[in-house]
């Protein structure tokens, strides 16, 4: 009679854990590998949390906001009385907000009433971009009206002039502002300045030199500091520098790093500081849609004092409130949009799912080879006494104890990783001197959230559970005998249905999901609620949930029937192997001989070139979803120059064209340049284009991208709210430009280089109009212009109506364009300068295009456009984004490769003993070599193209689905991307057979281990 | 277009004449071979010479660690003489690349394994045509000989059958035929019955008796006694060296061995 105590099964598991100690041991090459492949995952686990979830909180960065003496940063909106009160985060607005130029915002008084009477209030203003130079001649304290023409800025030469954004303060808050001095005082009177090392370094400022500063005329847009523009338009005042604030320091650095909140500019930038006089003075006189900013000192500003000032429309960033974080119940509520959480949710999960799976594809035919190569001792346990229980469980806790060893190297290397990336992104924060220094060290070591260690270890232990579980349950199964002779177990025979299930399961379940996936786009769907207000889906259509489930079964299926078709392709060629020649013949034997190693890494193969092929279709279909949404710049190789701050047409030109010859000094494919100008506001007429009535959409709808892009297509309308209507915007003009008729010559449209810009370059020169939007070209291929004295008139008010020939034409960056010719023709008697476009012998590539961004001559003077991107899945040139956007396909690839290369590894290890009898026979290290590579052959000549096309398949439903749906966009087109599949397919091929041949090289010597 | 490369089948060499001076195809010249260094080094063979005719079977024998395999493993080139050398048809080993030496395994040496050491994943004729088709033979005369190899060792009927469905004795009867197909001239057998009963084991020493009786060199390592009785001349190993050799009538007499000397006559 057998006794059980509870320590059975603790007892049970202590020689199973001896035997996979020793095999672990004896096996170190398949042990390391096994465990590094868990150690990977964790460690890339455990630095990604490490590294996002201990950078900077946004308390703390808004606490660097503050200046240091001071308890608050207070900002008063020009937003109605009327509106609902402001709603703010602790750490300020949560976003942009629109100040209405009629209205004056709170004043000192009001914002003092809510404080404590202990509290001091210091005012400060900001200006817009302002020109500075040393040339001018106004004395300190000197100010006068810059008149139209700006005069005597046409006669300084560029060098001797640049742009700066002061600040002007009261006495208490400019010591707090300033930063921290390298020479000179700080100022003692209006009249005198402090500038930032940037502008004394660009203009050669010391203290004792004037400068004067200039503001140029109003634009009439309005940015995030609303009329204070038009306060200072046309203004200039002379200034004596007292002070030189040092690069970087202090207050300017915190500020950049938190977005300037207190208004002091970035680190690096053109900046100045006075006491109050010239800009406070002319706010004074026109205050209406000005915001007001105070620095707050002598007592705390409370969280109820800040909900009190959000009632007067003003908002208040306080270092009592950031240090004191008020309860989730005292924050105001904060709207959530269900359909975005559920899809980031559903986005966690599934890429939860597709990486756990993949790191299991790689990990698990590591435990596969350890049961085979085990199974000798197995028969030998087994025959000892040893139960199925009990052999699961050696198999089980090699599993376990290489989890666990696996993890622990994962998580030292997943804080070692944390820490480099970590110093890393603070260190290029800290080069570029713009970028927020959201990572740092100091904040990784407040802020490493240490759950991750405890939560990512059992993770990994459970992984190599997880890993050793289907072997193991293979070696339960085993059969003494042919355990014990070293043999595999007999496959059971089945019947015909059973080979015909096996044999078609897979391509039936990937029938199932085309046709439930099919079934999908035939489920009506409600209309999809618009919030007016909002701008965003209120509730979600009826029928998403069936929906839903429709798609989740259908990519279930899709995935299962494509794992399924791999084993069962991988038996077949086990079969069919007999003609090819021996080392092929002997891969395909092996991968047939072997599924639970080969088909977990065909797997691995397959599913990570269908997430590549996905992201590849979704990511450019994306892309061209974007541009057609609404206005783009597809400039063949060319760029405009405008100014960055607008002074007057003459001396904006002599800028542009000054900066397009430095240009051309070192760029021999620039040959000149052709001017580009607009409609100027003050013009007594001006232009519109509508649509023929035939092409009118209601008053809340805009056309759908399809009629807008595709010339002729019939005409639909959406709900203007809805993600297919189509956008136009303006991608050139920036914020000098004043009306929305830009006038090109036929020359300038040529210079673009675009297809099409002749023929719209010959309607321009006929007097006719080039659009961005098809369906205002009329059948008989005219546009309507209406001409008024008012910009924008409604149709029913237009004065008169012009037909003229019209061209459409994407890409030229602005929606309406016309001749300047035949805008004065149409009445138009006043234009304004907007730049240069310059005239190419050769296009210029994307990359030399970007580095024009970076030229130093008239860095802060001139403002280069440049034409969209090229690529065809980056919606922008820059090198961070293109790495961004490349790196997911290129890493899957790189995932591809290892699963092809650690089963090609394991294959050797395992057939270590078959590769000495084949020396023995004679076969060369040639042969061996070609073993290794066919063995890689066969699992990509599976996984590859099935991956490769499931991909595909999945990313073309995907936007398919997205084009049914409409929520983000047309999606016109699905962008296959068949040359990059094509070449990142060869890619993989070329790599991972290569990696094999590396890897399956034979040793130098067979006889100790094989033979002996 | 590359030519492709068609061997027919050589017929075996006759067997030398008695009195005849052919060299032999495999010699051993105080061959020397350590493993190890230091307190570790082990002189698994010390100036060992040895000559094996055409036609001539030799059995080795002698205790665990005498030197046997490492014997077996320099004659078919697997392994290399620290100093001395080792001749296959008057060729030294060391002279050649490497891969000469696989051409060399592949055309002139056939090895035999004690644990049979068939490729799983190849059926018993694939095995048997596998070092004729790493050498380039066609695939239709490289498996008819592989065919007429199991023939000879009585197993045709499993040509189609997979190591892993067969018996130890049929096995090692597949590696028999993977030994002796096409022109070997030189079989080297390390304890080739030692995995099987003493009948089968009668039956492949019965193969490889013929086919030294055919004109090959077989050299057979064992640890009994009266399997060496198959052969014409046993040399004794111990330590590394050569402790004797002597004739098939009395092998008993170096051994005491009583089951010694019953060589049955064919």
């Amino acid at each position: 009679m057998s006794r059980r105590t509870s320590g059975d099964g603790a007892r049970a598991w202590r020689p199973a854990l001896r035997l996979a100690r020793r095999d672990s041991r004896r096996h170190r090459a398949r042990t390391v590998l096994a465990a590094t492949l868990i150690a990977l995952p964790i460690a890339a686990l455990v630095a990604f949390i490490g590294v996002t979830a201990s950078d900077t909180p946004s308390s703390e960065q808004a606490l660097r906001g503050i200046p240091e003496g001071a308890d608050a940063v207070i900002t008063a909106t020009a937003i109605s009385r009327d509106a609902p009160p402001f709603v703010q985060l602790p750490e300020g607005p949560p976003g942009p907000w629109m100040d209405d130029a009629e209205v004056l915002p709170a004043g000192s008084e009001d914002v003092a009433n809510v404080l404590d009477p202990d509290t001091e209030l210091h005012e400060y203003w900001k200006s817009p971009k302002l020109i500075a130079s040393v040339d001018l001649g106004l004395a300190p304290g000197e100010q006068r009206s810059a008149g139209a023409e700006a005069a005597g800025l046409d006669a300084i030469a560029f060098d001797r002039l640049g742009t700066v954004e002061l600040t002007e303060a009261e006495p208490g808050a400019l010591s707090l502002l300033v930063p921290d001095l390298s020479a000179g005082t700080l100022p003692g009177d209006a009249n005198e300045l402090v500038v930032s090392a940037a502008l004394a370094e660009r203009l050669a400022l010391s203290p004792g030199d004037t400068v004067t500063l200039l503001a140029p005329p109003d634009a009439g847009w309005r940015s995030t500091d609303g009329n204070t523009a038009a306060a200072m338009q046309d203004s200039e005042h002379g200034f004596r520098v007292v002070g030189v604030a040092a690069q970087g320091a202090g207050g300017a650095e915190s500020a950049a790093a938190a977005g300037t909140p207190a208004g002091t500019p970035a680190a690096g930038a053109a900046a100045a500081w006075a006491l109050p006089g010239w800009l406070s003075g002319l706010v004074d006189d026109l205050p209406e849609g000005i915001q007001r900013h105070w620095l707050a000192t002598g007592g705390d500003v409370t969280w109820e004092q800040t909900k009190a000032l959000n009632e007067a429309q003003a908002f208040a960033v306080s270092r009592h409130v950031l240090t004191n974080y008020p309860p989730a119940s005292e924050l105001y509520p904060v709207p959530l949009n269900v359909g975005a959480y559920i899809e980031a949710v559903v986005g966690i999960i599934a890429m939860g799912v597709v990486g756990g799976l993949l790191v299991l594809f790689l990990v698990t035919p590591a435990f596969a080879v350890s049961a085979e190569q085990s199974r000798r001792s197995l028969g030998l346990a087994a025959a000892a006494g040893a139960a199925p229980r009990d052999l699961r469980r050696i198999i089980l806790s090699q599993g376990i104890v290489l989890g666990a060893i696996g993890g622990l190297a994962g998580l030292a290397l997943g804080v070692g990783a944390a820490v480099g990336v970590t110093a890393w992104f603070e260190r290029l924060a800290a080069d570029s001197g713009t970028m927020a220094q959201q990572y740092s060290l100091a904040s990784l070591l407040t802020h490493f959230p240490w759950w991750v260690l405890p939560v990512a270890w059992p993770l990994a232990v459970g992984l190599g559970a997880l890993a050793a579980l289907p072997p193991a349950r293979t070696a339960a199964r085993m059969a003494p005998v042919d355990a014990l002779r070293d043999r595999r177990p007999a496959a059971p025979s089945r019947g015909r249905i059973a080979r015909l299930v096996a044999a078609l399961g897979g391509p039936a379940l990937i029938a199932l999901a085309v046709g439930l996936g099919l079934i999908g786009f035939t489920v009506p769907l409600g209309e999809i609620e618009m919030d007016p207000e909002l701008g965003m889906r209120g509730t979600a259509p009826a029928g998403a949930q069936t929906l839903g489930l429709l798609v989740a079964a259908a990519l279930i299926c899709g995935a299962a029937g494509l794992a399924l078709s791999a084993r069962a392709i991988i038996g077949w060629l086990g079969t069919r192997g007999g003609r090819a020649r021996p080392a092929l013949r002997l891969a395909l034997r092996d991968a047939a001989d072997h599924p639970s190693r080969s088909v977990p890494a065909t797997l691995g193969v397959m599913f990570a070139l269908a997430a590549a092929a996905f992201t590849l279709v979704t990511g450019a279909s994306l892309v061209s979803n974007m541009r057609d949404s609404g206005t783009t710049l597809e400039w063949n190789g060319t760029f405009m120059v405008g100014p960055a701050v607008g002074v007057s047409d003459d001396f904006d030109r002599l800028l542009a064209t000054a900066a397009v010859d430095d240009i051309r000094s070192d760029t021999p494919e620039v040959t000149g340049s052709k001017p580009i100008f607009e409609v100027a506001r003050a013009s007594a007429l001006q232009l519109q284009p509508f649509r023929p009535a035939a092409s009118a959409c209601e008053w809340d709808e805009v056309p759908h991208v399809s009629s807008a892009t595709r010339p002729g297509a019939e005409l639909k309308c959406v709900n203007q709210m809805s993600g297919a209507g189509f956008n136009p915007g303006f991608r050139i003009g920036g914020l000098i430009a004043q009306s929305n008729v830009f006038l090109f010559s036929g020359d300038a449209v040529r210079a673009t280089g675009m297809p099409g810009a002749e023929a719209a370059a010959q309607v321009l020169d006929a007097g006719g109009a080039v659009v961005n939007d098809a369906t205002f070209i009329s059948e008989a291929g005219t546009v309507r212009v209406g001409v008024d004295p008012d910009m924008l008139a409604d149709e029913a008010d237009t004065d008169e109506f012009v037909e003229v020939p019209g061209a459409y034409l994407r890409g030229l960056g602005t929606p309406f364009v016309v001749s300047p010719g035949t805008a004065r023709a149409l009445g138009v008697d006043a234009t304004h300068y907007l730049g240069e476009i310059a005239t190419v012998s050769t296009p210029l590539s994307d990359s030399e295009l970007f580095g024009l961004l970076d030229r130093p001559a008239f860095q802060s003077l001139a403002r280069v456009s440049i034409p969209d991107s090229t690529s065809r899945l980056a919606p922008a040139n820059d090198p961070v984004t293109l790495a961004v956007v490349w790196s997911v396909p290129a890493l899957l690839g790189l995932v591809a490769v290892a699963a092809a290369t650690v089963a090609v590894l394991l294959a050797a290890t395992q057939g270590r003993r078959d590769a000495a009898t084949m020396h023995a026979v004679g076969a060369g290290r040639g042969t061996l070599a070609r073993l290794g590579v066919a063995r890689a052959a066969v699992m990509l000549g599976v996984g590859l193209p099935l991956g490769i096309a499931g991909g595909i398949a999945a990313g073309s439903y995907q936007v398919a689905w997205n084009r049914h749906i409409e929520a983000s966009g047309a999606w016109l087109d699905t962008v296959m991307m068949w040359d990059t599949q094509f070449t990142v397919g060869l890619a993989v091929l070329v790599a991972a057979l290569a990696a094999a041949l590396l890897v399956a090289r034979s040793p130098r010597s067979f006889v100790r281990r094989g033979l002996d | 277009m590359s030519p492709v490369r068609r061997r027919a089948r050589p017929a075996l060499a006759d067997p030398p004449r008695a009195g005849g001076a052919a060299a032999p195809v495999l010699e051993l010249r105080a061959v020397t071979r350590v493993h190890g260094e230091g307190a570790r080094e082990v002189r698994a063979l010390d100036a060992v010479s040895l000559a094996v005719n055409a036609g001539e079977f030799i059995a080795v024998m002698g205790p665990s660690g005498s030197g046997k395999s490492t014997l077996l493993n320099l004659a078919g080139g697997l392994d290399f003489a620290d100093t001395g050398e080792v001749l296959i048809d008057g060729t030294p080993l060391a002279g050649l690349r490497t891969k000469q030496l696989a051409e060399l395994r592949r055309r002139s040496v056939g090895y035999v394994f004690q644990d049979f050491n068939l490729l799983p994943g190849l059926t018993a004729a694939e095995n048997a045509a596998f070092p004729l088709e790493l050498d380039g033979w066609a695939r239709r005369p490289a498996f008819q000989a592989a065919k007429d190899a199991l023939g000879e060792c009585g197993i045709a009927h499993l040509a189609d059958r997979r190591p892993e469905y067969m018996s130890g004795g049929q096995a090692q009867r597949v590696a028999i035929a993977r030994a002796l197909v096409g022109p070997r001239q030189l079989v080297l057998a390390d304890e080739p019955t030692g995995a099987l009963d003493s009948n089968t084991g009668a039956a492949i020493l019965e193969l490889l008796r013929d086919r030294a009786d055919r004109g090959a060199a077989v050299v057979m390592v064992t640890h009994e006694s009266r399997f060496a009785a198959w052969a014409d001349r046993t040399v004794y190993l111990r330590d590394g060296r050569v402790s004797g050799i002597t004739g098939p009538s009395d092998p008993g007499e170096l051994l005491g061995d009583p089951d010694a000397g019953s060589r049955p006559t064919s």
